[in-house]
């Protein structure tokens, strides 16, 4: 990781009034993967229009490539960059006219574009639909021939607003491995909104949480998805177990259920806390927790099977709710069973309760 | 009703047989309305596209206005083009009054909104992303704009088609500006309204089937491209 390639500050978009984007600062690594996550209607898609110069914010100011962004490098600047939109957009032409677009606002030689799209295509595995209507394939390959648009314009900064959002899931899995190879093989700078959380964390390095305009928390996948920094980001990174508690005697607790020591990152003389755990970090057996695992037993209150997973809600003082793979566990959990529920304490995520 | 009959069966004699004054009215109608036509295009494409593309204060009333002037009284449209080409008027110099320029000029002016408001239109109903994208793609206004007007041009070609339609079905301001004057200015509607007010039936009616027969043939051609618009939507 090298020096900022994208630094926005103060950067904020109004529609008659109604603020879609709320002043907010940015700095985005050459080469890093930079994921965007956040409820539909957050403002991702505005944000990422005005990082890519097609839409105007209504203040604040960018610098691009070492450059601010103004009325007279824009041009410039936007030639260095792509974007990706969610609805897959192909002009009433060939595959191969439709690649070549970029390069012919460019003013490139026709040779040169002939071959720049030839070996786009080929690199993609899209040769054969060369000269097809564009229109005709399916929306997999349509959102690939897209991308192969931007690529044959090199980009060095690509935004990419929800690619996936209108795709199957083998499709998507295709174009997220050709959005890994083009940072790992040209060291091209991704943005990537999603509001998939799980797609954030498999394609960033960095994943910034965007809620109502403005961005809530930037971090690693690891701080974002484990140590939340609201109820709010908690619930929408999908932890499942938020409750409300106070500190007693050095402990965390809720609803006479004890979950750790207080927590050296709890500073101050903090008394009522927010604590989450993932449902996935919780253990569960028939038979009793052992090692070093904090324990309670409950009751199921219901279990359901959720794809190769079972979801089971146990009521132990807290209402927790837990994963478990149901190949491995095998097991039935009829409600009104008695069961035994365990986490380890560094799992547990402990925040002041501000509300 | 011996009259009509009658006068239908001379109708069709006369087109058959290839009257020379029909052929020379109904090729003039046509000239007029296709000249207009094309220049009305040429015009009004391009600053429909321009309204289309800029934001501005006062777009969404350009258009209300545009969309109002799609109902322009086409008498209203003589009398102005007439105060502009007679020979007290701006343009008296030029010696356009009763010339079929004088008439070109004015169905420019009565279907250039049409085809300004279908255009914006048009290219409103292509997906915003479809804009975004060649924005993004780094293409200047006039290339976007190129792209785009390509993508939705099944729509502006109807337009173009609805606007030769209201050109060569109208009668005010080309009877206003052109004088209806026989082997000059005379054209398919002036000429039906002068047959009717003089009687001769047979006339109006061989002129009013071929004014028609152009009318099925624009209607036609609209609902093909109307078709194809849909087809591309649907794609």
């Amino acid at each position: 990781m090298s020096e900022d390639i994208l630094t926005v500050r103060g950067l904020a978009k109004s529609y008659s009034k109604k603020e879609v984007v709320r002043p907010l600062d940015l700095s985005v690594k050459k080469g890093e993967i930079l994921a965007i996550i956040g409820p539909s209607g957050a403002g991702k898609s505005t944000l990422m229009r005005m990082m890519d110069t097609i839409e105007p914010p209504s203040q604040g100011e960018m610098c691009i490539f070492g450059e601010p962004v103004t009325k007279h490098s824009v041009h410039r600047i936007r030639g260095r960059m792509g974007m990706l939109f969610q609805k897959t957009v192909l002009f009433d032409r060939t595959v191969a006219e439709n690649v070549e677009l970029g390069l012919s606002y460019r003013h490139l030689p026709k040779i040169e574009r002939g071959e720049r799209v030839a070996a786009i295509l080929e690199h993609m595995g899209l040769s054969r639909f060369a000269e097809r209507g564009a229109r005709t394939l399916s929306g997999g390959e349509g959102q690939r021939i897209s991308f192969a648009r931007v690529l044959v314009t090199r980009p060095e900064i690509l935004f990419l607003d929800e690619p996936t959002a209108n795709l199957d899931p083998v499709s998507t899995r295709i174009l997220e491995e050709m959005i890994i190879r083009e940072n790992r093989e040209n060291k091209t700078t991704i943005i990537i909104n999603t509001h998939d959380q799980a797609q954030g964390q498999r394609l960033a390095d960095r994943i910034a949480v965007m809620m109502d305009g403005t961005f809530v928390q930037i971090g690693s996948a690891d701080e974002v998805f484990y140590h939340p920094i609201s109820g709010k980001v908690a619930k929408f990174v999908g932890i499942q177990n938020i409750f409300t508690g106070h500190v007693r005697d050095g402990e965390v607790v809720s609803s006479q259920v004890s979950f750790c020591q207080v927590p050296v990152s709890l500073a101050g003389n903090v008394q009522n806390v927010q604590i989450m755990l993932r449902a996935e970090d919780i253990a569960l057996s028939k038979t009793g927790i052992t090692g070093d695992r904090r324990s309670v037993s409950g009751v199921v209150i219901s279990s359901a099977r959720s794809g190769a997973f079972l979801e089971v809600s146990v009521n132990a003082g807290c209402l927790f709710t837990v994963i478990v793979p149901f190949r491995q566990t095998g097991d039935v959990y009829a409600p009104g069973e008695r069961v035994w529920i365990g986490w380890r304490s560094d799992v547990v995520h402990v925040i002041p309760d501000t509300s | 009703m011996g009259e009509i009959s009658d006068g239908f069966i001379e109708a069709v004699t006369l087109i058959v047989t290839l009257n020379p004054e029909i052929l020379e009215i109904a090729g003039r109608s046509l000239y007029v309305s296709v000249a207009a036509t094309l220049v009305a295009a040429l015009v009004a494409i391009p600053l429909g596209a321009l309204i289309y593309y800029y934001d501005f204060r006062g777009k969404r009333a350009v258009i209300n206005i545009v969309q109002t002037l799609y109902a322009l009284p086409t008498v209203i449209v003589g009398l102005l083009v007439y105060l502009l080409v007679s020979y007290s008027g701006p343009l008296g110099s030029l010696n356009l009054l009763y010339t079929t320029n004088a008439m070109i000029i004015a169905q420019v002016i009565l279907v250039s909104p049409l085809i300004i408001g279908f255009t914006v239109a048009g290219l409103t109903g292509l997906d915003k992303e479809m804009k975004y994208t060649t924005l993004a793609l780094n293409a200047r206004a006039y290339r976007a704009l190129l792209t785009l007007v390509r993508e939705a041009k099944f729509a502006i070609l109807s337009a173009v088609v609805l606007a030769f339609g209201r050109a060569i079905a109208e009668v005010g301001a080309v009877m206003m500006v052109g004088g209806n004057i026989r082997h000059f200015t005379r054209t398919l509607t002036t000429a039906i309204t002068l047959n009717t007010s003089m009687g001769d039936f047979a006339m109006s009616i061989a002129l009013g089937i071929i004014l028609l027969t152009i009318a099925l043939i624009v209607n036609l051609g609209v609902n093909v491209l109307q078709h194809y618009n849909g087809r591309v939507k649907d794609e």
